[in-house]
């Protein structure tokens, strides 16, 4: 059993405390990062709350509800800065990176702690797949998000649909690492390769902006 | 392995090959055509169609079973409905409006799909988020097929009879059971092939601008097509599921190519 409220609390205070002395890009980037950890506790108190009502075992949980769940509370503060600050097409992606990232990280940090840091090539897997994959997540949906927005298309379906997308390739990494051997080597290489296949789309809409 | 899920695996890997290769068209188009909210609600959808079938193929390739606890499958699902509703809708543009006697039709079409679905398969809550996610698709398809006169009055009846017989017959199949119940289920296979041969009969020809060109309404028609091949596949058994399963991946196909000359032409 691990303490995770007091672990996000040992992690956030300093950051809280950078916020004063930093401004701009750097300020929003630590935020969205404190805002993904948050999320990822919140989005633990829920799996958590979903092992006990739904009667399925915590793997069983963590493969096919976590995702949903993970995915929903990671949107939310995305469409919140969106649609409620209008933010430029930049600070919208950097914001849902940061999100990624933070939630990535205190994910990490509490499962380190859990299972132990002794192997480096299994963190360093940890770090390189499950890091990445919820950047990539992030990423889908901030893509979605922020063409929705420049079409001026206000479409709760395609907002759905955009974040379903994300839902599946999360619940996808999930059942691959499930199991050892040919599927979870395919799951370590899905995030980076799907934020390889990203990068070309990324960087030609921050082009398109300017 | 059984028969079935080697077709299983099969009609998976193709249409794992076919999505593949339609978003990397589709997002090809995108950087020659810059970006069209059409054209990215299509990718969106056939990228969450892709997924779904990835999942699937895993799904089937790690538990060997072809049954599934709670589906990220129907979550995709609901989300390429969802994109592609979006995507017609922006095709069509503010002009269809709202019509409330077609949101009544659709609603009562896919009410009744969704409770043979949770009927014969007991998911209430995926079933009930699919069915809410092409009743959406079906009705914008159907502002779609009433904005450019797509079907006469009499193709109009016949699907209404079509589908009033199937409602029945799946209604007799789930009371008598058995054998017989059986022959009722099997008795809707020759509606949804005649219903699926009448879209091929008039979706192939309009899209490749031969001689029955819809114009604009070609792109509402191959959606049409798609949600009648859903239908038909989720209130289907193997091995007559395959069938559907197969128009599908074409109507996507479709579906691209009617929407990218609807792009072109604007």
């Amino acid at each position: 059993m691990i303490y995770a409220e007091n672990i996000f609390l040992c992690i956030v205070v300093p950051l809280i405390v950078s916020l004063v002395f930093v401004s701009g890009p750097a300020r929003n980037f630590v935020l969205s990062f404190l805002v993904g950890m948050g999320v990822c506790l919140l989005g633990a108190y829920i799996s958590g709350f979903l092992t006990v009502v739904s009667g399925m075992t915590a793997e069983e949980v963590s493969i096919y509800l976590s995702p949903i769940v993970e995915e929903i509370v990671k949107l939310l503060p995305l469409l919140f800065y969106l649609y409620v600050f209008s933010p430029d097409d930049e600070s919208a992606f950097l914001s849902a990176i940061a999100i990624g990232v933070g939630f990535a990280t205190f994910e990490n940090c509490c499962y380190i702690l859990t299972a132990g840091a002794e192997s480096l090539t299994y963190t360093l897997i940890r770090g390189l797949a499950v890091g990445v994959m919820h950047v990539v997540s992030m990423l889908v949906l901030a893509l979605g998000l922020v063409l929705i927005r420049r079409f001026k298309v206000v479409s709760l379906a395609g907002i759905v649909g955009v974040l379903a997308l994300s839902m599946v390739f999360h619940a996808l990494y999930n059942l691959l690492v499930s199991q050892p051997g040919v599927t979870s080597t395919i799951g370590y290489i899905l995030p980076l390769a799907t934020a390889a296949l990203l990068y070309l789309p990324f960087k030609r809409l921050m082009g398109s902006k300017r | 392995m059984n028969d079935m899920l080697t077709i299983s695996f099969l009609t998976l890997i193709s249409s794992i090959i076919v999505y593949a290769l339609l978003s990397v068209r589709l997002f090809l188009r995108l950087r020659r055509v810059g970006p069209s909210p059409v054209l990215v609600f299509l990718l969106f959808g056939v990228a969450n169609f892709l997924v779904s079938e990835l999942y699937w193929l895993s799904h089937i390739f790690i538990t060997r079973e072809n049954t599934i606890v709670f589906a990220a499958v129907e979550v995709a699902e609901t989300g390429a409905c969802l994109c592609f509703a979006s995507s017609l809708r922006t095709a069509l543009g503010e002009d269809v409006g709202k019509d409330r006697r077609i949101l009544l039709e659709a609603i009562a079409f896919m009410a009744c799909n969704t409770a043979f679905w949770i009927a014969w398969t007991g998911g209430w809550v995926k079933d009930m988020m699919s069915g809410a996610a092409m009743c959406y698709l079906f009705y914008t398809c159907m502002l779609g097929a009433k904005c450019y006169k797509l079907f006469p009055h009499h193709i109009r009846s016949a699907f209404v009879t079509g589908a009033i017989l199937i409602f029945s017959l799946q209604t007799a199949a789930l009371l008598i059971g058995g054998d017989t119940g059986a022959l009722m289920d099997n008795l809707c296979a020759p509606i949804w092939l005649l219903g699926i041969a009448y879209f091929m009969f008039r979706i192939i020809p309009a899209v490749r601008g031969g001689g029955d060109t819809l114009g604009r309404g070609t792109m509402a028609l191959t959606y049409t097509g798609l949600v009648w091949c859903l239908c038909a596949m989720y209130l289907s058994f193997e091995p007559f599921y395959f069938v559907p399963t197969v128009f599908q991946i074409f109507m996507v196909v479709m579906m691209v190519l009617a929407a990218e000359k609807e792009v072109a032409g604007k």
